[in-house]
């Protein structure tokens, strides 16, 4: 692929890094306390911090994995987008407005507000940790790999690229940098599937029917790609992957810290209505335009094919290869800026809220027990950037080649099991205690834990068994109920004692 | 151990709503890929390789989007803000 890496990428490449720094250097004159370390001073408007969570959801996996998907699995793959788009809605229904009427910069800030502050910030910053050092590692082995592919630098000069990066612009710039570095991300990614998807269209009359008719007609699945069933999952694997996204959403966070950004609970609100508009706009772009353009376009294309009939590079970059069939090297470059600077927003956002975790939560609220200076937390929260930045390279480098699927699984499991449970309960159930909580949340991390360890990813793919104990590779469907019927009955159990300890 | 009660938040009836009218839409959506797929694969006209599946693909998506919406509509006018 090295000889096919393209001058137009590596400029925009380059532009998108010069582009990105002078944002941070500009943030960072603005950046100066706790709340405008964290919290960009509150001042992002509905517009802007909607794109912003846009682009920090939208990961690479979003159009690279999203269109590589529909290649093999078909019209399976929007099963990946409709929950996460219906975990957006279920974040502006319950989730942003409270949050930002009870938080100030962290998710464990709006849990902790009606609960024993202690306990409950030790398991809200554990879990923050447990999913956002998943969440990095697996943004950086696919950074590693896919800038590996697009501009022939070596995975490991790939992944200290990445890491530095995100230390600076997290470290100097705060949430500020970070905001535009997703804004600019966003509209990159945005305007690149729009150009791809135009350009495919106008390739076919503009008529998807005979888009479609083109794509049927190449699959191996013939008719059946644009079809539900491609994928083979069970309605119970299927719908506990639905749970996981849908409710995993809402408990990211890095999503739930975009909230405190805004200057008001209506603010936030709107800008997740925002969100969802532009996600919206680019899952239909993806599944129902580029995904069966892959198909049409690729498959048997002999620019593209290996020697044992696959697609070169493996199917995550079938979008590329049809960037380059129907745009040329410009449109190429592009998507593979798009690419990059996807990386960059995904791992700023990840970095921004677990370094907060720990200064905040960890240091300022628990260590230090709020007896500190502005200045004394600013420096651990930078501290915190560059242990992030060097953690997320380290786990690269560890990690490489190998199957990370289960990280992935877990991640979502535990924002839904734990991270969700803990915030929706201690907002809107009354009768819930700090002990319920604690031990729902608790709950919710170990049964994700234990339950991907016994599932098809660890169980045989990685330890070698012959079959799963259990058949489910997401198990949500049992563990986000589980936490929340422990909540509820420890809550109620250990209700009477409330007098007595406060 | 409880510290008080006073940040438990009222719920956005007509948010709400509208958020379970989203989870209903997505449930009957995911309900038909499981349980109805041939009525999924029906083709809009005859001989077309546009099916209902896609179709309603996209109207779900374009009723996620308004739902999200409406449900900023509730603010200013007696609803959560």
């Amino acid at each position: 692929m090295n000889s096919s890496v393209s001058y137009v990428a590596i400029g925009l490449f380059l532009a998108v890094i010069a582009v990105t720094l002078v944002i941070t250097y500009w943030a960072a004159k603005r950046s100066h306390t706790t709340s405008e370390i964290y919290a960009a001073g509150g001042n992002i408007t509905a517009w802007q911090n909607g794109w912003a969570i846009a682009g920090d959801i939208l990961s690479a996996a979003t159009l690279f994995g999203g269109v590589g998907m529909f290649y093999y699995a078909g019209y399976d793959a929007m099963l990946y987008s409709f929950p996460v788009l219906l975990g957006m809605l279920i974040t502006l229904g319950f989730v942003a407005g409270p949050m930002r009427k009870l938080g100030r910069f962290t998710f464990a800030d709006a849990v902790a507000a009606r609960l024993s502050p202690i306990p409950i910030r030790i398991l809200a910053a554990l879990s923050t940790l447990a999913v956002l050092i998943m969440y990095l590692t697996a943004q950086m082995l696919g950074a590693g790999g896919l800038i590996e592919v697009l501009f022939g630098i070596p995975y490991e000069v790939a992944l200290v690229i990445v890491g530095a990066l995100m230390v600076i612009y997290v470290a100097i710039g705060g949430m500020l940098a970070t905001t535009w570095v997703q804004i600019i991300k966003a509209v990159l990614l945005v305007t690149g599937v729009s150009i791809l998807a135009l350009l495919v269209l106008a390739q076919h009359g503009y008529s998807l029917d005979a888009l479609y008719n083109k794509a049927s007609a190449v699959h191996t699945f013939k008719d059946q790609v644009l079809q539900p069933g491609g994928l083979g999952l069970s309605p119970l694997d299927a719908a506990s992957l639905s749970l996981a996204l849908a409710f995993g959403i809402p408990g990211m966070p890095h999503l739930l810290m975009r909230f405190f950004t805004v200057p008001d609970p209506k603010t936030a609100r709107r800008s997740a209505a925002v969100a969802a508009s532009v996600m919206g706009f680019t899952y239909a772009a993806v599944y129902l335009v580029i995904g069966p353009a892959g198909v049409a376009l690729i498959t048997n294309n002999s620019d593209y094919a290996t020697a044992s009939g696959g697609v070169q590079g493996g199917t995550n970059m079938v979008v590329l290869h049809l960037a380059r069939t129907v745009g040329g090297d410009v449109l190429f470059g592009l998507i593979a800026a798009v690419a990059f600077s996807t990386i960059l927003a995904v791992v700023a956002g990840v970095t921004v809220s677990a370094a907060s975790a720990i200064s905040h939560d960890l240091y300022k609220c628990i260590f230090a027990r709020k007896e500190t200076t502005q200045r004394q937390e600013i420096m651990i929260f930078r501290a915190s950037c560059v242990f992030m930045g060097v953690l997320g390279i380290g786990m690269g480098v560890a990690f490489k080649g190998q199957n990370i699927l289960f990280l992935t699984g877990l991640l979502f499991s535990i924002a839904a099991s734990s991270c969700f449970p803990v915030l929706v309960m201690s907002m809107f159930w009354r009768p819930l205690t700090t002990v319920g909580a604690v031990a729902g949340g608790y709950v919710g991390l170990g049964l994700s834990v234990a339950l991907i360890i016994i599932g098809p990813n660890v169980w045989v793919q990685i330890l070698g068994n012959p079959t799963a104990i259990l058949p489910l590779t997401q198990p949500s469907i049992i563990s986000v109920p589980a936490a929340f019927a422990t909540m509820i009955i420890v809550s109620l159990l250990t209700r009477r004692a409330r007098p007595a300890a406060t | 151990m409880q510290h008080d009660e006073g940040g438990v938040q009222p719920i956005d009836k007509r948010g709400a709503w509208l958020a379970v009218l989203a989870i209903a839409i997505a449930a009957v959506f995911q309900g038909m890929w499981d349980f109805a797929p041939h009525f999924l694969e029906t083709p809009l006209w005859p001989g077309a390789s546009l099916t209902l599946a896609l179709l309603l693909g996209f109207l779900s998506l374009v009723a996620m989007v308004s739902i999200a919406w409406l449900m900023c509509r509730a603010d200013g006018k007696g609803g959560q803000s």
